[in-house]
Parts: C-alpha cells; sequence; structure tokens
C-alpha cells in the first residue's frame, strides 16, 4: 500500500502575522514549522502503514528551503518525501495549490492519501476537496477514526448527535481531526534516519503543469485586509458552598448548554 | 611469645598439608571470582575517574578508614565503625593463624601489642554485632526492607563474623591455659584465668578445635563475600575512591551526539564501569529509601532497588555477554532492562531531587543513572508521558515551554524600565529570568519583585528578553538531551555574544574546582554559620567583580553554571539569593532590619541546595529581614524534602500516590509559621497548589525570598544611601 501524507510549511503558530503590502502573509524561515493539523496525518499515515505495511510519502508544495520541514515529518518515521517547489508557484490559492498536488499524486502514485483537515496560516481547509475534485476521487473528510484493508477505507466523523461512518473504495482521500490520534515525538534514531532520506524535489514542467494556471496571476483569491483580533476572555469564579451550584446550573441554562 | 604451635610436631604434615591445601583451594577461588568481578566491571563504558588524585587520597582516608559518612547515623554508626575495624584487624589476625598453621610466626602481627589490640576488637566488634542483630530484628527500620531481596543474606552474614568471633575469642581462652598464662590477651585471659584448672592437654585440643573452627569460617569468608551482598566489603572502599569530582549538579553530557548510533541506556554494558561498580558497592543500607520524595509519597521508586536492578542485570546479562554477544542480545529482547528489572514508572517518578545520592554513605550515584535511562527512553524509543509532548514541541518552536511566542519574554518588565541588552549591552549584570519568571503570572511577580531589589540597589543590570531561551533544563531532565544541546548551544552564543564568557584559562580554572562532598556540610539542623558573613569571597563595598549572570531559577542556575561549560560556555553566574546575599554584604543594599513580623519558614530547592551546596545565603539574608529568623522544617538544608517540581516532574501528570508538594506544605505548616519563604519558581508553583490542596491558603503563604525584600523596601521608600540602618558588617540575628 502506497501513502501519501500531504504537508504544509505554516509559521509558527505563536509568530507575530506579518504582511506584505499585496496582503501576503511574510513567511519566515525561522517561523517554519510543520502545519500542526498535518502532525495529525503523518501520524495516522504511519499508524497505517505499521498496521497493513507498504510505504509511507510525504508530499510538500512551498519554497525550496521546505525540505527542512518535510525533514521533520521524515524524522516522524515516512519512507521519504516530494516536494514541488518552482518560482511560479509564488502566491497560488487554495484551487491552485490543489491542482499541483492533484498532478503531483497522479505521478506518485497512490492508495490512500492524507491531509490535515486545515492549515494553521489562513484556516481554509479546502485543499483537500479541491484535490479530489481534481482527481474525480472520493474524499472522506473530517475522520476522527479510520479504518483501511487494502480495498475499502471507513471512517467515523463526528456528528451533532454521535458520529457517522463513512466508507468507500480506495484509492481515497481522507482528512482528519485532531482528535484521531496523538502525534509521535520524533526519537534521536529518527531524526538521524531522516537526514539520510530521500527527497525528490519537482518542478511544474516535472508535472507538465502551465506556469500560467498557477501562482499568483491565476488565483481568484485575493486578500483584502488584514487585522487583528484582541479576544476578552472573562471568568466568573463562583466561590464556596452555598448557591455556588445553583449559579453554575443558572449560567449553564442560560447559555442554553444545559 | 605470640601463639603456641596448635598441633604436636607429629601431626605436623599431615594437618599442614590439609590445611595448606584447603588455604591455596579458597584462594584460588577467591582470586577467580574476583577476576570475573573485574571483567564484567570492564563491559562498561570508559570514564575518567582518575582526576583530582590527592582530594581522593584524603576522601577516602576520611569515609573509608575514619568511617565518617556511617557515623552520621550514631548507633549503626559507631557499631559500623567498630566492625569496620574489627574485621580488618581479624583479617590480619588470619594470616597469623594460617602462619600458624604452617609453624611459623610473622614479625609484628605476632606481637603482643597486637594480640592485645586484637582482643579489644574481637569484643567490640561483638557488641556491635549485637546492636546490629537488634536493629534487625526489633527496630526493623523501614529503610532495611527490601522489595526484591531476602533478609536471609544479611543474618548469614552475621551469624559468620559471630562464628569467627567467638572461635577466635576462644582460640585466646583455650591458648591462654595450654601456655600457662604466656599469651597476653586481657579479655582473653579473665575468661581463662576462670577456667585455668584445666588440663593443659584438653586445652590445647579444644585450641586445636577453635583454630580449626576460625580458619574454615576466615576461608568460606573468602568464598561467600564475592558472591553475596557483602561484595560491599570489597567494592566500597574502590566506590568511595573513585567518588564524582565533576559539579555535583551536571549530568554527564553525551558527546558527538549526531554522530552516536545509540542514546541513553537500555543495556548494561552502556552503563560506565563506575555506574557499574555502584551495584558493588551497594551496601543496601537503604538510606536512599528512606529519603526519595517519590517513595514517601507511595510512587513506585525505590532508589536502592535501581542500583541492585544494575548489579542483577550486570551479573545476568552481563554474564552472558562475557560468553557471546548474541546470548545477551537475546535477552536484552525477551527480558529488557528497561521496563522490566527497572519499570518505566519509576524512572519517570523521579524529581531528581538528589536526596538519595547525598544521603549515599558510599558514593553512589542514583540520578545520571535514572537520567541515562529516560534518555533511552527518550531519544530512542519516544517513549514518555505524554503531557511532556507539547513541552517538547513548545521548547523547539517557542523556546519556552508553553504555546507563547518568544517575542513577549520582556512583556513583564515594560513598566519596570529594565532594559534588554541589545539596548545597552555594557551593562554589570544580566538577570537571568527564565521562562516561569517571564511567563508564569505568579512567578512574574517575583521576577519584578528581584529587579526592584536590584534597582534599590543600583546595580546596573539588564535581561536579554527574547533573546534568552529556555536553558534546556526539562528537556535534559526528562532524557532529551538532544533538545538540551540545541537550546543550551543557543544561549551560550548569545552570552558569549554580549560578553559573558570567561577567558579559557580562567574557566578551566573553575571547572577544575572539587565540589564539596556529602562531608562538607554542617549539620542537618542548620547549625550551620549562617549568621556570619565572613566566608563570603567578594570585596566589600562590591558585590560583583566581573560581568556576572544573576537567575531566580535554580534550574537554570545549575545548568548554565555545571552544564554549559560542557559545551564551552563558561560564565560566572550566580543564583539571586546569593546575589541579594552579597548585595548586603557590600553595603550596596540596604534592608529595614527586622522588618518582617512574620514567623518564617525556609525551603531549600533541590537545585541551590543538595546540588549546590547554597544553604546559608538565603538564611542569612531573612535573619536580616525577619524579626523571627527563621524557623526551620523537620527536613532542611541537604535532607530537604523535595517540592516534587524537579527532574522535569513540574511538567508531568502526578498520578501515583499521594502529591509530594501537599506533604512538604504540611511539613511546613506544622513549624506553626506564618509563610514559607522560597527561593524557586518551581517550588513556588508546586506550593501555591499544595497550599491551596491543604486548604490553608487563609492563613499561610509562599514568597520568594525577593518578594519579601521588595515588600519591605516599598514600605519604606528611601533614597539609595538613605537612612535605613543596616550594618554592612555583621547584622545581628534574628534567631
Amino acid at each position: 500500500m502506497k501513502i501519501v501524507m500531504c504537508v504544509k510549511e505554516t509559521p509558527s503558530t505563536t509568530a507575530e502575522k506579518r504582511f506584505g503590502a499585496d496582503m501576503r502573509l511574510e513567511r519566515r524561515k525561522e517561523d517554519a514549522i510543520i502545519n500542526p493539523f498535518d502532525e495529525y496525518s503523518i501520524e495516522e499515515g504511519l499508524r497505517q502503514q505499521e498496521k497493513h505495511g507498504g510505504e509511507t510519502i510525504v508530499l510538500s508544495m512551498g519554497p525550496a528551503t521546505a525540505t527542512d520541514t518535510i525533514r521533520k515529518a521524515l524524522a516522524m518515521g515516512a519512507d521519504r518525501g516530494v516536494l514541488v517547489s518552482d518560482p511560479a508557484l509564488a502566491g497560488s490559492d487554495a484551487v491552485a495549490t490543489a491542482r499541483v498536488l492533484a498532478a503531483a499524486l497522479q505521478k506518485i502514485g497512490f492508495d490512500l492519501v492524507l491531509f490535515g483537515s486545515a492549515a494553521a496560516d489562513a484556516y481554509g481547509g479546502i485543499v483537500p476537496s479541491a484535490v479530489a475534485e481534481f482527481l474525480g476521487l472520493p474524499l472522506l473528510s473530517f475522520a476522527t477514526k479510520l479504518d483501511e484493508d487494502g480495498t475499502t477505507a471507513k471512517i467515523e466523523r463526528q456528528a451533532e448527535v454521535g458520529y457517522n461512518t463513512v466508507e468507500t473504495q480506495t484509492p481515497a482521500l481522507v482528512s482528519v481531526m485532531k482528535s484521531i490520534n496523538e502525534p509521535r515525538y520524533p526519537s534521536m534514531k529518527g531524526i538521524m534516519q531522516s537526514k539520510k532520506k530521500t527527497i525528490d524535489t519537482m518542478s511544474l514542467a516535472d508535472l507538465g503543469i502551465e506556469s500560467g494556471t498557477v501562482g499568483a496571476g491565476a488565483s481568484g483569491e485575493k486578500a483584502l485586509s488584514a487585522e487583528k483580533i484582541t479576544t476578552q476572555r472573562k471568568g466568573e469564579i463562583y466561590m464556596g458552598n452555598d448557591g455556588a451550584a445553583e449559579r453554575v446550573v443558572a449560567f449553564l441554562v442560560e447559555q442554553k448548554v444545559l | 611469645m605470640g601463639h603456641p604451635a596448635i598441633w604436636p610436631s607429629g601431626d605436623f604434615a599431615i594437618g599442614s598439608v590439609i590445611f595448606g591445601v584447603l588455604l591455596v583451594a579458597a584462594w584460588v577461588a577467591f582470586l577467580l571470582r574476583i577476576r570475573k568481578l573485574i571483567n564484567l566491571l570492564r563491559l562498561g563504558q570508559p570514564e575518567n575517574r582518575f582526576d583530582h588524585l590527592g582530594d581522593r587520597v584524603k576522601y577516602f582516608m576520611l569515609m573509608v578508614l575514619g568511617q565518617r559518612g556511617v557515623l552520621r547515623d550514631p548507633l549503626p554508626g559507631i557499631a559500623h565503625f567498630f566492625t569496620f575495624w574489627g574485621f580488618i584487624i581479624i583479617q590480619l589476625d588470619a594470616l597469623n593463624l594460617w602462619a600458624m598453621g604452617l609453624h611459623f610466626t610473622l614479625p609484628v602481627l605476632g606481637s603482643r601489642v597486637f594480640a592485645v589490640l586484637l582482643d579489644f576488637f574481637v569484643f567490640a566488634a561483638f557488641l556491635a554485632l549485637i546492636v546490629f542483630a537488634y536493629r534487625r530484628l526489633v527496630l526493623r527500620p523501614k529503610a532495611l526492607q527490601s522489595q526484591s531481596h531476602s533478609p536471609v543474606d544479611a543474618f548469614i552474614i552475621l551469624g559468620m563474623i559471630g562464628l569467627v568471633l567467638v572461635s577466635l575469642f576462644f582460640f585466646e581462652v583455650f591458648a591462654y591455659i595450654a601456655t600457662k598464662g604466656e599469651a597476653w590477651t586481657p579479655f582473653g585471659a579473665r575468661v581463662g584465668g576462670a577456667w585455668r584448672s584445666m588440663p593443659v592437654g584438653t586445652a590445647s585440643a579444644l585450641m586445636s578445635v577453635a583454630w580449626w573452627a576460625n580458619v574454615l569460617v576466615v576461608l568460606s569468608f573468602l568464598i561467600y563475600i564475592p558472591n553475596s551482598k557483602h561484595l560491599h566489603l570489597l567494592a566500597t572502599p574502590f566506590n568511595v575512591f573513585f567518588r564524582n569530582y565533576q559539579p555535583k549538579g551536571a549530568l554527564q553530557i553525551i558527546p558527538n551526539i549526531e554522530e552516536r548510533e545509540d542514546y541513553g541506556v537500555h543495556t548494561i554494558n552502556q552503563f560506565t564501569w563506575k555506574q557499574l561498580l555502584d551495584g558493588y558497592a551497594c551496601t543496601e543500607c537503604g538510606r536512599c529509601n528512606s529519603v526519595c520524595p517519590a517513595l514517601a509519597t507511595d510512587k513506585p521508586l525505590w532508589p536502592k532497588e535501581i542500583i541492585l536492578a544494575v548489579k542483577e542485570e550486570l551479573f545476568a546479562a552481563g554474564g552472558m555477554l562475557l560468553v557471546s554477544a548474541e546470548g545477551a542480545e537475546e535477552r536484552a529482547k525477551t527480558e529488557p532492562m528497561v521496563g522490566g528489572l527497572v519499570g518505566e514508572e519509576s524512572l519517570w517518578a523521579c524529581t531528581n531531587c538528589g536526596a538519595c545520592v547525598e544521603i549515599c554513605p558510599v558514593s553512589i550515584e542514583h540520578v545520571q543513572k535514572i537520567d541515562d535511562m529516560r534518555r533511552y527512553l527518550v531519544m530512542e524509543e519516544s517513549s514518555f508521558p505524554q503531557e511532556v509532548t507539547p513541552l517538547f514541541n513548545n521548547l523547539e518552536r517557542n523556546a519556552n515551554p508553553w504555546e507563547i511566542s518568544n517575542d513577549t519574554r520582556a512583556d513583564w518588565a515594560k513598566a519596570l524600565n529594565v532594559p534588554t541588552l541589545a539596548e545597552d549591552p555594557e551593562v554589570d549584570v544580566l538577570y537571568w529570568v527564565g521562562c516561569m519568571g517571564s511567563f508564569d503570572q505568579r512567578n512574574q511577580k517575583v521576577a519584578t519583585a528581584f529587579a526592584k531589589v536590584m534597582q534599590r540597589a543600583n546595580v546596573r543590570f539588564g535581561i536579554l528578553g527574547p533573546e534568552e531561551s529556555c536553558t534546556g533544563d526539562p528537556a535534559r531532565r526528562i532524557g532529551n538531551e538532544y533538545l538540551w544541546q540545541m537550546l543550551a548551544t543557543q544561549n551560550i552564543e548569545v552570552l558569549n555574544g554580549y560578553g559573558f564568557g570567561k577567558g579559557t584559562s580562567e574557566a578551566a580554572d573553575s571547572a577544575d574546582k572539587p565540589n564539596i562532598g556529602a562531608d562538607g556540610h554542617s549539620g542537618p539542623d542548620g547549625s550551620g554559620d549562617s549568621h556570619s558573613y565572613s566566608g563570603v569571597g567578594v570585596p566589600p563595598g562590591r558585590a560583583y567583580d566581573v560581568k556576572t549572570v544573576v537567575a531566580t531559577c535554580p534550574h537554570c542556575f545549575n545548568t548554565i553554571k555545571n552544564e554549559y561549560p560542557q559545551l564551552g560556555g563558561n560564565f560566572e553566574v550566580i543564583h539571586h539569593t546569593e546575589f541579594i546575599d552579597r548585595l548586603i554584604n557590600s553595603g550596596q543594599l540596604k534592608l529595614p532590619q527586622g522588618f518582617d513580623l512574620r514567623k518564617l519558614t525556609y525551603h531549600d530547592p533541590c537545585f541551590i541546595g543538595r546540588w549546590n551546596d547554597i544553604y546559608d545565603e538565603p538564611r542569612r539574608v531573612l535573619n536580616v529581614i525577619s524579626s523571627n529568623g527563621v524557623t526551620e522544617m523537620r527536613r532542611n538544608r541537604n535532607r530537604s524534602f523535595c517540592c516534587g517540581g524537579g527532574g522535569g516532574r513540574a511538567w508531568m501528570e502526578e498520578k501515583i500516590g499521594k502529591r509530594i508538594n501537599n506533604t512538604r506544605v504540611q511539613e511546613a505548616l506544622d513549624t506553626g509559621a506564618d509563610a514559607m519563604a522560597a527561593a524557586c519558581p518551581f517550588c513556588i508553583s508546586m506550593f501555591e497548589d499544595g497550599i491551596k490542596a491543604v486548604e490553608a491558603q487563609d492563613h499561610f503563604g509562599v514568597e520568594d525570598i525577593a518578594e519579601i525584600l521588595a515588600r519591605a523596601l516599598d514600605a519604606q521608600p528611601v533614597a539609595p544611601g538613605g537612612a535605613i540602618s543596616a550594618p554592612s558588617g555583621s547584622p545581628e540575628s534574628g534567631a
């Protein structure tokens, strides 16, 4: 079985966000981390591999330096990496990104493709479905549990009450939620081995994509402005034995929780 | 003179031949066993323990020949002293008796003076044996109860020593009778005198019996000792000699970490030879168990059992390794040491408080072994408590333990007008705030208080702000050596960049300074010279003479001071309690003496106390500011009881047993104090929780020494050098 995990390099969640004149997020190398949502899809891919064998491949689109981020995924245990990098890709929106990932996936070949549910920079969350659309394959989205037996993939998805079970034939795409697993911390062995693992780089030409169909020029999605939102958290503390429980209940009723 | 012939010359041939054969056989068995024990040690990794030779010899004299370590516990201590010396002297006399069996007399040992000495020690050692038996059978201290070892061994040895003594004594008695009072042994002569009517022939025969009994028991001893728990009799002197002379607060570095194939310890041959020797040296006295805060709160950690597990694994797996590597590899898979003889839960329960290392009379180093095995679990198996993963990730990404941007590290100081070094690189003192002081709300108050104290003392200081990263201490103590090395390297570059690095020669000097061992402390009752300033090494009028790093966090302080030199970072770094003490001593900080009217107790943080021997400075400061002085807790100074937050435990959940912090808070409450003074952000944080848990927050609190001082300074604002009187020489003690 061939499992591909799609990974994005994002700025650290704690890093100060800065925008350029074109309203594009400035990405500083020192802040770069694996999109935290993707750690769960990497972990899930590794667990499926531990169960069923096969190969795990980390696929990313990004600047040439994104190999560092791919290495971190390889340190967790994935077998090899593929980076799609091309100057013409700068400014690609979600759909353009999906077009490129779909082409790369076709070139690599796969039984199962795993995504995090969104990326921690823009929180768009539409790349998985767009890739599925380009490939004409089913997407099992927002999985909290995944079972795969070589011919079918079955997930559980949180519903308002209980959960839904969704099943499809493979090859298929799956996006996972954070509750699906607990990502592993790379061991030293993993880190050292990751340095020897191969990362292939592909350009647009390798994928047979016209540069005019991707990049900022071909992207319909435009950021117009950005502002910082400060949230004020407020808490109320009810102390003591006298009536505290009643007040908590009253509050919960008021908030329509009870 | 000396002893008579023990058998008539007619029996000479047979008796001597039988004895000679037994003598040679026992020695061959003994030496073969010793050779195997040494070969097992040689399986270990190299480690240099031949530094500080002069100090080693001195310490050996004091601890082994002087029995200083065991004497700290008077009853078994004195008994041990006489058993030890009795044993040595009896062994020397064994040579005498053996010589007799072969019909010649030794010089010196055959003399009367020696006979008297022997006679005395036989008697003293016999009394000591009775003390030991009484202790094991009647007193039964908790420390002596072992999880995995039966007490039978202990009684075999007590019985055998008893037999040696009794046979020797009766030999003296019958020799006295047989030689008609020629032998000159006070105790033997007294009893012998009473039996003087016995015929000489009978006495001679009984003397022979006693001789044979003694010789046979001593020769079986020779075989038994290196095969039993009493191996310690042979190994302890060596272990004490080869004790640690590196700074005791430092864990050993894993060199060339990126070029290795293995990390930490999970097979026996990954320990160093000295770590293996610790196993031989363990006397199973159980002192380490009795002081362990994890064990005291019902967690599955028995420091003694860890050491015994190392020994057991050495005999089992090491024994196989000596034969074939394959067999040992197979064993490592089916019966792993980590997870088998040493449970993972035991390893994670350790707070690295060092109470076990401090109290061990035979210089065993428990904590390094525990952390070595943690290193294996973290770096090879990636197996550790789940709640630690975010800690590691945040340390990597944010250079602090939380999901907070390191850019906000200086925010706590915004209102205080404290420069960063980027703004003023020429400061004399760098205040190393640490993550707790920078980000943790409770400990931001400590940082603020200490900054105010320094401002009041006109210290020209700054902070690093976003250029400061976590020192890496929690990562290293949990076992992530790699992450520690990354963070430490980063910090060393920053510190060197601002000119805080010391010259290489000076650095080598201080790295060479031997640390003071267990014997160097004043007693656990807090009776050291805590009121005198005479010991402070900086001339009056000046609290610092080189660019100095001052840390409020003992963990930051310890790793920068004792561990950064392993990566080439040599800095003058002191803890803020030391610094405040110096400021008062130099007259630079004037305190309203006796201002604080509360009854205060003081908690010694492990990482400035036991690991760095800073006990007096905080107490001196408190004795100036408090009208009541310090009321000591039951466990204080080097016997202090951990808060539960060290060794990375602050970042793990405490799921098993009682809570360590609550236990310590209760001990503080038992003193009747109004508040607990502390000097460590982790202690403060743990005790804040503990105080609430025991519902004492209405009448009891925990405060850093800097906070206590800052309040006093706030209440009586005066211009620097103003009217508050604080004698710069020797402040009166409040005790």
